[in-house]
């Protein structure tokens, strides 16, 4: 038999075993065998979470779990699925969920979670976030998003802005009061931290059509916003700038997402949770991208019902409530959600009041064309080099550009 | 003269072909093979042949951006090179001199930024140039005042300098080390001879130590010139390429491969900057060839 032979038959009998396996799904799953887990946790989130799935192997004793932590995830993944390998679970954010379609990198997951059971079960952003061009990919696990932190030793709540006009008046007149310290700060240089202002706007990025809206009214008055701090925010502020003057206690108030507040906390930071203010203009609150942790079926499992289960027991209630009291993340278990236990917690309720007004962080392949564009007229801006009607239209022009490479 | 039957030759150089076929030999031919398919995120595991269109969709896009990067990166080697060259040949100059006492010492102290990963070297360096909390900012707030500071990686042209300056440190002990070993390797007679003739130590230079280093210096330049030309790390994690002057626009530091980089894993279109690579690769093999050429040293081997 020639090589080739011997390949067309062994095609044919994977082709086989697969037709007979999804014409029953879940009645006679047999809980057995190894799953592997790809993820990004670290300290505390690792441990709890690791705690969920030796539960599960508790309870199932001849199911294996490998929790890999992979340091540049986003790349192995992508890696893997050129060479037809991966992980039976990544457990990511669900802005990449497009992109790994489209690399046939994750596979849907709806012959073992229906609509309705996610409806019951989640929260809509989170159902909406795990969905793309109509099918599930996954079961979504945390729900995160950038809110305004304060720091209770240098204001107190009621000093607050509650519009962007206030909080670029309080941010400048701060400074001056306090030489060397700063009203707020945060990353001005980055499509993440902008969209607040962006979406609040009525300004947008890009849709899951692919039309790009960066020359848009709506983002062109975002991004006037973000350059009237200029002067009230240091020169060279970056993300790591902007987290170490809120430790030490030389920012009043800092945006800056749920990831981070622990830091704060083992930096004696005493930090109260704010929304941020309604954008004056044009009446609606900040907007923040919401981005949910979610679970997503590995394109290559060999074992998808048992995976499904593994994803479906790590995020039903009971388990995201013990987590998220651990964690303090907002759980996408809408049951868990309710919990007064769990909204009993400063930093869920500070977040999760902040989630509301958020828009979903895009999920479509095409968002990966806009961050550095967007980056770029951002730095062009806060640098000087450009107005802001010229560094959108180059913008738009190179976003459009970029989307069309990928369609 | 003495036989060996071929296949025993053929026997003994397996190994080496092995291994310079898988590593060197596999991923140009692969890379070539990609290059006339249409993998991207769409077409990820199933791509298809789709002949030259890459590189007719290249020659089309071979626009004012990319001979920005190209006109910048030859620019950045026509800097880097006698810089480092310049800087290597008077370290190795001051550690052959028979004044210069503990030389053991300084030759590892002067070694040690060429065996640091370069990856580390550009962090460092990044956190030296940052603005507010940097090093030297910090260093000359000290004579210039306290609210001064220099735009080290803000400004475009001071960006560019200061790669120039990080590779410099990364790049200058590779010299150092050809120039000495070639230098300790000229005979003493000839000095002493010149010395006779009653040359000094710049025509000592010029007339022996240079035209003996010659053989030495160029295959060096030229490698490190290709290493340079293909600069990433140390630009991709000190500036990202940037500063950024519109999004429009190549950031005054991103170089040939940055410009790649960015392509290919940012917009996953693997078959165009397969074929983009090809180009830069025939390119360089050309300018090496006749780089070589020029100065003699394959003819000479072919003789």
């Amino acid at each position: 038999m020639s090589a080739g032979a011997a390949l067309l038959a062994m095609v044919a009998m994977v082709a086989a075993a697969c037709g007979g396996s999804e014409n029953t799904p879940t009645q006679t799953l047999n809980r057995s065998g190894t799953i592997t887990i790809w993820h990004g946790y670290e300290g505390t989130y690792l441990d709890t979470k690791k705690a969920i799935y030796d539960a599960y192997t508790k309870q199932y004793p001849n199911v294996t779990i490998n929790l890999v932590h992979k340091p540049n995830l986003t790349d192995a993944v992508t890696a893997a699925a050129g060479a037809g390998q991966g992980p039976d679970i990544v457990a990511w954010v669900d802005d990449q969920i497009g992109k790994w379609v489209k690399l046939e990198a994750i596979k849907p997951i709806d012959a073992y979670a229906s609509k309705d059971y996610m409806n019951s079960q989640y929260t809509q952003a989170a159902v909406d976030a795990a969905t793309f061009e109509g099918k599930i990919y996954g079961i979504p696990e945390a729900v995160e998003a950038i809110t305004l932190l304060y720091n209770k030793k240098l204001i107190s709540a009621d000093q607050i802005p509650k519009t962007t006009d206030d909080l670029v008046s309080f941010a400048k007149s701060y400074s001056q009061a306090h030489a060397g310290s700063f009203g707020v700060v945060w990353n001005p240089k980055d499509a993440y931290f902008q969209a607040p202002w962006i979406y609040g706007s009525g300004g947008f990025y890009v849709k899951s059509d692919g039309s790009v809206g960066l020359n848009t009214s709506g983002t062109k008055a975002g991004f006037n916003y973000v350059a009237s701090f200029k002067g009230a925010m240091p020169a060279g502020v970056d993300y790591g700038i902007a987290d170490t003057l809120f430790k030490e206690g030389k920012a009043a108030m800092i945006i800056n997402g749920p990831w981070s507040v622990a830091d704060y906390g083992k930096a004696g930071v005493d930090y109260g949770f704010a929304t941020l203010p309604k954008v004056t203009a044009s009446g609606k609150a900040a907007s923040p991208f919401v981005g949910v942790k979610t679970l997503m079926l590995g394109a290559y499992s060999a074992n998808p019902a048992l995976a499904a289960d593994v994803m479906k027991f790590f995020s039903n209630q009971a388990n995201q409530t013990t987590m998220v009291l651990a964690t303090r993340e907002i759980p996408a278990n809408k049951l868990a959600l309710a919990d007064p236990k769990v909204q009993a917690i400063p930093d869920i309720a500070g977040f999760g009041a902040q989630v509301k007004n958020g828009v979903p962080l895009p999920n479509t392949p095409f968002m990966s064309a806009l961050w550095d564009p967007v980056a770029k007229a951002l730095e062009a801006v806060w640098t000087g080099k450009q107005s802001v009607d010229d560094a959108l239209r180059d913008a738009q022009t190179s976003a459009e550009k970029n989307v069309a490479q990928l369609k | 003269m003495y036989k060996v039957r071929a296949g025993t030759t053929l026997a003994y150089l397996t190994p080496m072909i092995i291994g310079v076929g898988l590593i060197s030999f596999y991923p140009i031919l692969y890379n070539v093979f990609i290059s006339v398919t249409n993998q991207n995120l769409y077409h990820f595991r199933h791509y298809t042949f789709i002949g030259l269109t890459n590189y007719q969709n290249l020659l089309k896009t071979f626009d004012a951006d990319f001979f920005i990067v190209l006109a910048r990166t030859f620019l950045f080697v026509a800097i880097c090179i006698p810089l480092f060259l310049g800087v290597g040949m008077l370290a190795a100059l001051a550690l052959n001199h028979p004044a210069v006492r503990f030389k053991a010492f300084w030759r590892v102290a002067l070694i040690v930024p060429w065996a640091v990963p370069s990856y580390i070297t550009a962090l460092v360096w990044k956190f030296f140039f940052n603005g507010e909390f940097g090093t030297l900012n910090q260093l000359y707030r000290v004579v210039a005042g306290p609210h001064a500071g220099l735009p080290w990686l803000s400004d475009p042209n001071w960006a560019f300098g200061s790669i120039v300056l990080a590779n410099l440190w990364m790049s200058y002990p590779f010299f150092m080390v050809v120039i000495l070993g070639a230098l300790q390797s000229i005979p003493s007679e000839l000095y002493e001879a010149a010395a006779v003739d009653g040359a000094n130590a710049w025509r000592k230079f010029w007339a022996i130590t240079l035209p003996l280093l010659r053989p030495a210096i160029l295959p060096a330049t030229v490698l490190s010139a290709i290493v340079t030309f293909n600069t990433l790390n140390t630009a991709f994690l000190i500036t990202q390429g940037g500063p950024f002057v519109s999004a429009a626009k190549p950031g005054a530091t991103e170089f040939v491969m940055v410009y790649a980089f960015r392509e290919a894993f940012q917009l996953f279109n693997f078959g165009y900057i397969a074929a983009f690579a090809v180009v830069i690769f025939v390119m360089l093999f050309g300018v090496t060839l006749g780089s070589l050429r020029f100065s003699g040293l394959v003819s000479e081997e072919g003789r």
